[in-house]
């Protein structure tokens, strides 16, 4: 008999951000129904609340038409829903293996935590058995940490199926599998639904691939549920409508010098490949006074390029060429003496020095400049710092106040000021705008845009598509590792850019 | 507000903790032994943490670029040896037995930057196995013994070579206390004062950040191996100059107090990070702290609960209030 879960009139706040209110959904048994919606339409939350992890909303969750009350993760298991999510490695102890991790929850509150031994007999025959209901072959002697992504993955599932399930949530569990591991994926998750009768929530920016394994869609935005449907009842370009609603047409930011097209392109890139496989075969170009912007979700591979780029990451194969001469991509030091720059995507972890002050972390890449005979000169890093903090407004009382205590978008223009202040030729943006605030965020695309008016070369990177429509002249579409799409910004829409970032069918 | 109080007591023990542990330190000695503020105490009390204070100079660098380094014991007693067997064994001249005893020395640096930048071995471990391998290595070079003047070589043949005046002179005060002053000035201007510092420090703060920085992180980090390998060596000549002959296993008792030394001063003037002047300060902590003591008639075999409790203690000041 099939199950259904439904939530009615659902509502969830944090300080701040009203993040679900008012969704009404159902999910049966039996079936794979996507959930889909931009950045921030509430879809992972919305999984959160029905595996637990948010307790504190309105509203009402009914399993069979009866209340249920999900307060804890271990209610929803107990419930029968499990959820997988995307950063799989939080979810596994990498040094045990593959039988250990599937038996995880079995051993520690399932029947293997009543005896204090562990039958190592049965942990495998467990794990063994659990693979062999998805089809799989690993062996479970293997450390979890010599698995690929979409193994790790399939442990994961492993381990929920291993207690009897009715829900299964995967949470953008393609964003970052090959082709040929997305197919073993949906042979898995179709031989779940189709024989153990298992309900599955697929979360995927992927909308081609929604078509191949999906029944039904649920589509969010701005935290309403906007439309829930037969998968087959509704089109591609449908579904990127209701993601992005009414389109917020944002100003245009023209640009300033106008191309002469004799030019060479400054930067070209030929058929850069990753060697680990997270992008094939990009070429790219892009002139002096240029936005050039890489658009592309979540796992489409952008960071990955961008480290490529300035040699933080290896490649397989391809040449990058700054002003008609070859970089070799081997470290980052090298490539900032040719003049490329990276603003990195994760600041605080790779762009930043938290704990020291503005002026440091303004200066530390340009001390060369500040220094004689290998003495800084503290009273020129003082008035340089000063001076960066003012040019770019950063708000801080004075540049001997620790980074730590400034906003995120302050923070983004020290960043930004640390490159500046050495000057560079090529600014590589990876993600400029996350977690900053809307008002350091038209400040930063402006200066972006001020950056290219003066002859720099911008390669802009993000899955924020209507900042690319306000400051790009150009973009390439970054599709699984792929460039798919170049265009004009002229010609570019943010349903256009959405179609071909989700694969374009 | 009275929160912020506590908090503001707080960072202000934390910042100062160091000199007002020795200031209350002094302060009781000073009222309990009438020749505790003596010059010749004060200037043996300096003497006494001269050699450790060199040693740990070094082991600061090495933290600057957030490694550690516990090699450093070892690497004392290969250059102590290394010294006094080229005077006694090789009657070789001052300048280059010292050159020579220095720049051997700095092989534990080599297989550290191996160990630790090329095969990616924690630094713990990593200088925990060349402690082991270069401590073997200076005993196996001894044949398990000490070397002193008028001693045959391991082979019987008789010795004539005569460790020079100018050695134990280095040994002595004023020479021993000089170096060690010349040593923290040395890297405290370094550290603080160029460019090269500044770099370390960003090496160590956070290694992605100062490499995505095009910092080549690699080379500042081989950098503070080898000048922590070249302070221990220092201080292992210094060692063979003070007891004028190789002792086995003469640096090992230095590695502890080095490294209290070192993270003591971690918090010295709310720096958060290895500085010079701060290990400089653990040093006079402990030196304090073991003069005193010693003239209280307390047994060096306890000294170290003393030792280690104040290493705990500041330690817990330094990282006490540090949040994620």
């Amino acid at each position: 008999m099939a199950h259904v879960l439904s939530v009615h009139d659902l509502s969830l706040a944090f300080p701040g951000v009203q993040a679900l209110s008012g969704v009404d959904a159902e999910f049966r048994t039996g079936e794979v129904h996507a959930v889909v919606g931009a950045n921030g339409a509430g879809k992972s939350t919305l999984m959160k609340v029905l595996s637990g992890v948010y307790a504190h909303h309105t509203g009402e969750i009914r399993l069979d038409g009866r209340p249920v009350r999900i307060a804890r993760p271990a209610d929803a298991r107990e419930l029968g829903i499990d959820i997988v999510y995307q950063e799989v490695d939080t979810a596994l102890v990498p040094s045990l293996s593959v039988a250990e991790n599937i038996a995880l929850d079995w051993l520690t509150h399932g029947a293997g935590s009543r005896s204090p031994w562990v039958s190592w007999r049965a942990v495998h025959a467990l794990a063994k058995r659990a693979l062999s209901t998805l089809g799989v072959e690993i062996d479970v002697r293997r450390p979890v940490h010599s698995l690929t992504l979409a193994e790790k993955q399939l442990v994961l599932i492993a381990r929920s199926i291993v207690e009897k399930r009715r829900f299964l949530i995967l949470d953008e569990p393609t964003a970052a599998l090959s082709r040929q591991e997305t197919k073993e994926l949906f042979r898995v998750i179709r031989e779940l639904v189709r024989r153990d009768q298992l309900g599955v929530l697929f979360i995927s920016h992927r909308i081609p691939e929604l078509y191949e394994i999906g029944d039904r869609i649920t589509i969010m935005r701005d935290g309403q549920v906007v439309a829930s449907t037969r998968m087959q009842e509704i089109a591609p370009d449908a579904i990127v409508q209701a993601m992005l609603g009414k389109a917020l047409s944002p100003s245009r930011m023209p640009r300033g010098t106008k191309p002469t097209s004799a030019q060479a392109p400054h930067v070209e890139i030929r058929n850069l490949t990753d060697r680990f496989g997270k992008f094939h075969d990009v070429s790219l170009y892009a002139h002096r006074g240029e936005v050039v912007g890489i658009a592309g979700l979540v796992g489409a591979g952008k960071t990955e390029l961008c480290r490529a780029m300035i040699g933080a990451r290896p490649i397989a194969r391809g040449t990058m060429a700054v002003g008609g001469q070859a970089v070799a991509l081997r470290s980052p030091s090298e490539a900032i003496r040719k003049g490329i720059a990276l603003i990195p995507e994760e600041r605080r972890k790779e762009g930043l020095w938290i704990e020291e002050s503005v002026a440091h972390n303004l200066t530390i890449a340009a001390l060369d400049a500040l220094s004689v005979f290998g003495v800084v000169r503290p009273r020129e890093v003082e008035r340089q710092s000063d001076r960066m903090a003012k040019t770019l407004s950063i708000k801080t009382p004075h540049v001997g106040q620790r980074v730590a205590f400034l906003s995120g978008g302050n923070q983004q223009k020290v960043v930004i000021g640390k490159w500046l202040m050495r000057g560079a030729d090529v600014y590589l943006f990876d993600e400029p705008t996350k977690g900053v605030d809307v008002g350091a965020k038209q400040e930063i695309l402006q200066l972006i845009r001020r950056l290219a008016d003066e002859g720099h070369v911008i390669l802009y990177a993000t899955s924020e598509f209507s900042e690319l429509l306000q400051v790009a002249d150009r973009i390439y579409v970054l599709y699984a590792g792929n460039v798919v799409k170049e265009m004009s910004t002229a010609e570019a829409t943010e349903a256009s850019l959405l179609y071909h970032a989700t694969g374009g069918v | 507000m009275k929160r912020d109080g506590t908090v503001q007591w707080l960072s202000f023990f934390s910042k100062w903790g160091v000199l007002i542990a020795i200031g209350l330190l002094v302060g009781i000695f000073a009222l309990l032994l009438p020749a505790f503020l003596s010059p010749s105490n004060v200037i043996s009390i300096l003497r006494s943490i001269s050699i450790v204070t060199v040693i740990a100079i070094g082991l600061t660098i090495a933290l600057a670029v957030n490694g550690l380094d516990l090699s450093i014991g070892s690497t004392a007693t290969l250059a102590s040896s290394l010294i006094v067997s080229f005077f006694v064994w090789y009657n070789l001249p001052f300048g280059l037995s010292f050159a020579l005893a220095l720049v051997l020395s700095l092989s534990v640096a080599l297989v550290n930057v191996l160990l630790i930048v090329k095969f990616r071995i924690p630094d713990l471990v990593a200088t925990l196995s060349t402690m082991f391998i270069f401590e073997g290595i200076a005993m196996t070079y001894t044949g398990g013994g000490s070397i002193s003047e008028g001693m045959p070589r391991l082979d019987g043949t008789p010795t004539y070579g005569k460790i020079p005046a100018l050695l134990k002179t280095l040994g002595q005060v004023p020479a021993i206390i000089l170096i060690m002053f010349a040593a923290v000035i040395v890297v405290h201007f370094l550290l603080q004062h160029t460019k090269y510092g500044r770099l370390m420090y960003a090496t160590g703060g956070n290694m992605e950040a100062a490499r995505l920085a095009g910092i080549p992180v690699n080379r500042y980090r081989t950098l503070a191996y080898v000048l922590s390998s070249f302070f221990a060596a220092l201080g292992g000549i210094l060692i063979a100059a003070r007891i004028g002959s190789a002792q086995v296993n003469a640096g090992a008792g230095y590695l502890m107090p080095a490294v209290a030394a070192a993270f003591i001063g971690f918090s010295f003037a709310g720096q958060g990070k290895p500085n010079a002047i701060g290990t400089f300060a653990g040093a006079v902590l402990i030196g304090v702290l073991e003069n005193g003591l010693v003239m209280m008639s307390v047994p060096y075999y306890s000294m170290n609960i003393v030792k280690g409790s104040i290493l705990a203690l500041a330690l817990a000041s330094t990282y006490w209030h540090q949040r994620p």
